[in-house]
């Protein structure tokens, strides 16, 4: 990958603060996202849903349904395509359905009313098959089969360095401990929806999308047209956190209806719809095996994780980062089974399996670091890797790559400093007494950084405003601003002459999209070579004008002048309307591990918890979320990236699992009453405290990094090493209810560990 | 939602006129914050709905006997802030003020929040269970996290009111109305068990509405308070909740009321917690006797042992609040 290249003039623009340029649009209700749309003639969709965990359609009537005045179409899966949805097992509608809550039929009518009505008219003849739940069981012989194949996915992934069962056997010290997430909500404010338009053989679909390129890839496939004959747009999207990063079966559904009614159709899921058909984030049941020497390094761990992928995968989750890429760890092994169950789909979350991996591995060293007496963070300090050490550049987890631009140690350093660690106690409790004992917990956790193939155009106009067009979008994370700033920054132009346009795929070049910490830093760089590439152009036009060559006139503040001689300037706005023609720049850019210089993101996250334990409440006095994010582009976005994704990592910890009934595998609690996802009461803001850890990079636009997903990963962890510093107990299953608190409370007794 | 007929009637013998002789069929609309919710989940499916909360009878806080008179279509919101409710029996005004959201409460009233229905996951996905005429609770060998460990079955649901614990330890009288015909009901005897009608949470009959509460005014040397426990800091049911008011003369506690939200079917009169009260110092030691006696008899399920010592805790730390 090309370097970025080095500026030396001072930053104007990037690394200031201030709100995102469509603050006010977004809350006073202006911006419009896809529900609000209405186009003429449109029609109403809604879906019909199985009631079974597991079965097989036997037979369809939609007859009487289509007899109702009003209904204008009825799909079902003899519509759709026998082509899988973005490289997924599923499609839009299937013939076998396997969870409560998949697809069976859509319908289009000419209201809500009258397609609720038509709704129980569709006659299912269902075909009841086992189900099973468990990702463990589902292994088993004789458990029931979702898919031909088998349930499960491919191989199991498996990452191996040194020889672990040597590493375990030299060990001084090994403890063996077992970590559990549920299915957990997404956690989406705007539920997933479409709007499908045909103009004869054209497709324009609106869509609630992260990536607008990939749900055009799909519908090409579905319907069998060139990239030119379909257009997505994706203009305000109300969050995504990975569950919107590939296409889905809604965009499909509504195309497929509303090609049947020759009308526009509108799809809008409800919230229940939202929270069972919308890639949640998957369970996780991580077995870990750690060893250390007796001089405090870590030698050796093995990873077992099994991967409830639910259903249907989106794309396919895993873990693997946080045992492989944080700590020097000479024997590593870790085994991912992604086992389908009849759950409801899954995909990536806000870290997809990191925050999961992390309450697994940081909650195990925390365990061993009780065990030996150890300090937690010079436990991690001795540990974690440095500028400089080999890490894996791609899957196998071999380390042929050199890890640059790495500041875990001064995130762990000033992270303790900040909440003032020295006054940990290191006997659980502390000798408090009464009720109430407070605990400090710390928990680390790295990410890379976006990659793939990204693009964006810049144009400027005739009166020097400028227009950024990029195909990802701005799901809440401020790629707007920070996109523009960019741009801004590199032309030499305030930021209030730049517009953007976002997640369009007929005006912008292709891009992967906004998930995976990639819009600023991949999109970022198409942002920047874009923009180069109009201040290229511009310079080449004003220099003649200014009776200089191009290398010796610059652009700033909106006026290009001679560099040697300042008083030989012209606005901006001249130089363009002297040319006569729109500058417009391509910037394309694809990144790839490729290089070996890898940069990751780090951070370490450091809370004091309060845990009542007549009530088994657990309440959170101080977060301190110290991020490496490299270049801050807006100080302002990036701390509210932190405060958001710590609380959403937080959300784990207190409710947010999706129950399931054992006896039909139906979810009980699909709506925001039931999940509990926090409100503004329950973590406050105003106890979490960002530290904006500054540390160029190598590899991002001006050496920025991804945050997006990192802030979200270590709450788990962080607050269950909390609790037992506090109280002694060791929870090693979120959400962290009463129930489980106080069973852990009333189980207590002197810790225990096996022994190697 | 299905569609349905909307009448709204002026007078409330004109509203109890339009009520039938089936439960369900005809159905009463004050603040809807439960009943829209139902129907647009399609568990309720009534044929008409009458409007009751513009009804002037069913208006305002007015003085009456002792105490309070409160039509039972008062906004919560307005309960919470009234100046009377607050000095004559603030155990009411503070239970109100927990319920749901302030929008909630700006909308909900105070004879639909001890009419509404249980928030037990099984009733609101429809399973055919008790609640919705069938013979099975499938919270016993289910998820029964959130349910009764005290007077379940056969069906295992728990009371979601706030207000109802505060005024069964206010001894509140609850005035139900045919429109001709007017009884009054000791609240408590207001709520039925699951035993004495597994399908229903209290004795209204299909042609009945209730009116008004009438509360009497706190005793003099008495204290109250509500405390709630809940998942969420707001916005939620109670895990468990107690209303305890405690009337003392010399240091000794005379009369205790405690009453428990969110373990029982219906709001919970811990008797025992109030014997071991009487006649005693509220220290210490009384209130952890009378928190350990306010869980005797409890039955938890595979899943909700936690609210044993939840109640328990909740209880004690009530009464000391008191002390």
């Amino acid at each position: 990958m090309a370097q970025q290249q080095n500026t030396t003039r001072t930053l104007r623009v990037i690394g200031g603060d201030g709100p995102v340029i469509d603050a006010v649009e977004r809350v006073t209700g202006q911006a419009k996202y896809t529900g609000d749309l209405e186009l003429p003639g449109m029609l109403v969709a809604r879906v019909l849903r199985s009631p079974h965990a597991h079965a097989r359609i036997a037979g369809i009537d939609t007859s009487r349904a289509e007899a109702l005045p009003g209904v204008k179409a009825v799909v079902t899966h003899k519509d759709a395509a026998k082509v899988p949805i973005w490289g997924n097992r599923q499609r839009a509608l299937n013939e076998q359905v396997r969870f409560a809550g998949e697809a069976v039929a859509a319908i289009a009518a000419v209201d809500e009313e009258t397609a609720a009505k038509a709704l129980p008219l569709i006659d299912v003849k269902y075909e009841v098959l086992p189900f099973v739940l468990d990702p463990e069981k589902a292994l088993e012989p004789g458990a029931p089969q979702l898919f031909a194949d088998g349930n499960l996915e491919g191989q199991p992934r498996v990452l191996i360095r040194g020889d672990v069962e040597r590493g375990l056997a030299e060990c001084d010290r090994v403890i063996e401990r077992v970590y559990h997430t549920p299915t957990m909500w997404s956690g989406s404010m705007e539920p997933r929806a479409a709007i499908a338009q045909w103009e004869g053989n054209k497709l324009t679909v609106w869509a609630s999308t992260q990536a607008p390129c990939r749900v055009q890839t799909n519908l090409t496939g579905q319907f069998n047209l060139p990239d030119s004959q379909v257009r997505v747009i994706a203009s305000y999207v109300g969050g995504g956190f990975g569950t919107k990063s590939a296409a889905h079966v809604d965009e499909t559904i509504a195309a497929l209806l509303s090609r049947k009614a020759r009308r526009p159709v509108k799809l809008q899921y409800s919230r229940e719809e939202e929270i069972l058909d919308s890639n949640t984030r998957f369970e996780t049941r991580v077995y870990v095996k750690v060893g250390v020497k007796r001089d405090m390094t870590l030698h050796a761990m093995d990873v077992k994780a099994y991967i409830n992928q639910g259903a249907y995968h989106v794309r396919l989750g895993g873990l693997g980062n946080q045992a492989t890429h944080i700590y020097r760890i000479p024997h590593l092994r870790t085994v991912q089974y992604r086992v389908h169950t009849n759950v409801p789909n899954t995909g990536p979350t806000r870290g997809v399996g990191d925050p999961q991996e992390t309450f697994a591995i940081d909650s195990a060293l925390d365990e061993m670091a009780v065990e030996m007496g150890w300090d937690p963070v010079e436990f991690r300090l001795k540990n974690v890797k440095r500028n400089g050490d080999p890490i894996a550049r791609g899957g196998s987890g071999a380390e042929d790559g050199r890890l640059v631009a790495q500041v875990t140690d001064r995130c762990l350093e000033e992270g303790a400093a900040r909440i003032d660690w020295s006054r940990r106690s290191t006997l659980p409790g502390g000798g408090q007494t009464g009720p109430r004992a407070r605990g400090l917990g710390v928990a680390v956790t790295e990410r890379g950084n976006g990659g793939g193939l990204a693009g964006a155009s810049v144009t400027v106009n005739l009166d020097g405003s400028v227009v950024v067009f990029y195909a990802s979008t701005d799901i809440g994370t401020g790629s707007r601003t920070t996109l523009s700033m960019i741009a801004a920054e590199t032309l030499g132009v305030p930021l209030a002459s730049v517009r953007a346009v976002a997640g369009d795929t007929e005006v912008a070049p292709y891009d992967g999209g906004s998930y995976g910490n990639r819009t600023l830093y991949s999109t970022g760089r198409a942002v920047e070579a874009a923009a180069r590439d109009c201040l290229d152009d511009i310079l080449a036009t004003a220099a003649p004008m200014l009776k200089a060559s191009p290398a010796e006139v610059e652009l700033g503040d909106a006026v290009v002048r001679v560099k040697a001689d300042a008083s030989r300037s012209l606005p901006l706005r001249d130089v363009m309307q002297r040319r006569g023609r729109s500058v417009v720049g391509d910037g394309s850019v694809t990144q790839s591990q490729a290089e070996t210089n890898v940069e990751r993101a780090a951070g370490a996250h450091f809370v004091e918890v309060e845990v009542d334990r007549e009530t088994g409440k657990i309440r959170i006095l101080r977060y301190v979320s110290a991020h490496d994010v490299g270049q801050p582009i807006n100080v302002t976005v990036v701390e509210n990236q932190i405060e958001g994704g710590t609380i959403q990592g937080l959300a784990l910890t207190q409710a947010e699992e999706l129950r399931f009934d054992a006896r039909d595998g139906r979810c009980l609690n699909a709506s925001f009453l039931d999940l509990k996802p926090p409100t503004m009461l329950d973590f406050d803001a105003r106890r979490i405290e960002p530290i904006v850890i500054a540390n160029i990079g190598e590899q991002g636009p001006y050496g920025a990094k991804g945050l997006g997903e990192n802030p979200c990963h270590a709450g788990m962890a962080a607050v269950a090493n909390a609790v037992y510093n506090a109280v002694g107990i060791r929870l090693r299953r979120v959400p962290f209810t009463r129930a489980e608190v106080l069973r852990a409370l009333a189980e207590q007794r002197p810790a225990s560990s096996r022994t190697a | 939602m299905h569609n349905f007929a909307y009448i709204r009637p002026t007078t409330l013998r004109d509203a109890a006129a339009q009520l039938g002789k089936e439960h369900g069929k005809v159905m009463l609309l004050a603040g809807g914050t439960d009943l829209l919710g139902e129907m647009k989940d399609d568990l309720r499916v009534p044929e008409k709905l009458v409007a009751i909360r513009q009804l002037r009878e069913l208006q305002g806080i007015r003085p009456g006997r002792g105490g309070l008179r409160i039509g039972a279509a008062t906004l919560l919101s307005d309960i919470a802030e009234s100046a009377p409710v607050r000095e004559q029996a603030p155990l009411l005004a503070m239970a109100a003020e927990t319920v749901g959201t302030p929008q909630i409460r700006n909308m909900a009233t105070i004879g639909g929040n001890l009419c509404q229905r249980p928030r037990c996951w099984y009733y609101r996905n429809n399973y055919p269970c008790f609640k919705h005429g069938g013979s099975v609770c499938y919270s016993v060998t289910g998820e029964n996290e959130y349910h009764a460990i005290l007077e379940g079955g056969p069906s295992y649901i728990v009371h979601p009111s706030d207000t109802a614990p505060a005024l069964v330890a206010l001894g509140a009288t609850v005035r139900i109305s045919t429109g001709g015909r007017e009884r009054g009901v000791p609240i408590e005897k207001f709520f039925v068990g699951p035993r004495q009608d597994p399908a229903r949470e209290n004795i209204l009959q299909p042609n009945e509405i209730l009116t008004e509460i009438e509360v009497p005014s706190a005793p003099a040397g008495s204290k109250a308070v509500y405390v709630k426990e809940m998942v969420r800091e707001v916005w939620d049911f109670a895990l468990c909740s107690v209303a305890a008011m405690v009337t003392t003369s010399g240091g000794i506690v005379g009369d205790a009321r405690i009453v428990l939200g969110g373990v029982a079917p219906f709001p919970y009169r811990a008797l025992k917690a109030e014997a071991v009260l009487k006649g005693r110092r509220l220290d210490e030691a009384a209130a952890a006797a009378a928190g350990a006696a306010a869980v005797d008899g409890a039955r938890p399920l595979s899943k909700n042992a936690y609210k044993v010592p939840l109640t328990q805790a909740v209880v004690t730390r009530a009464l000391l609040s008191l002390a």
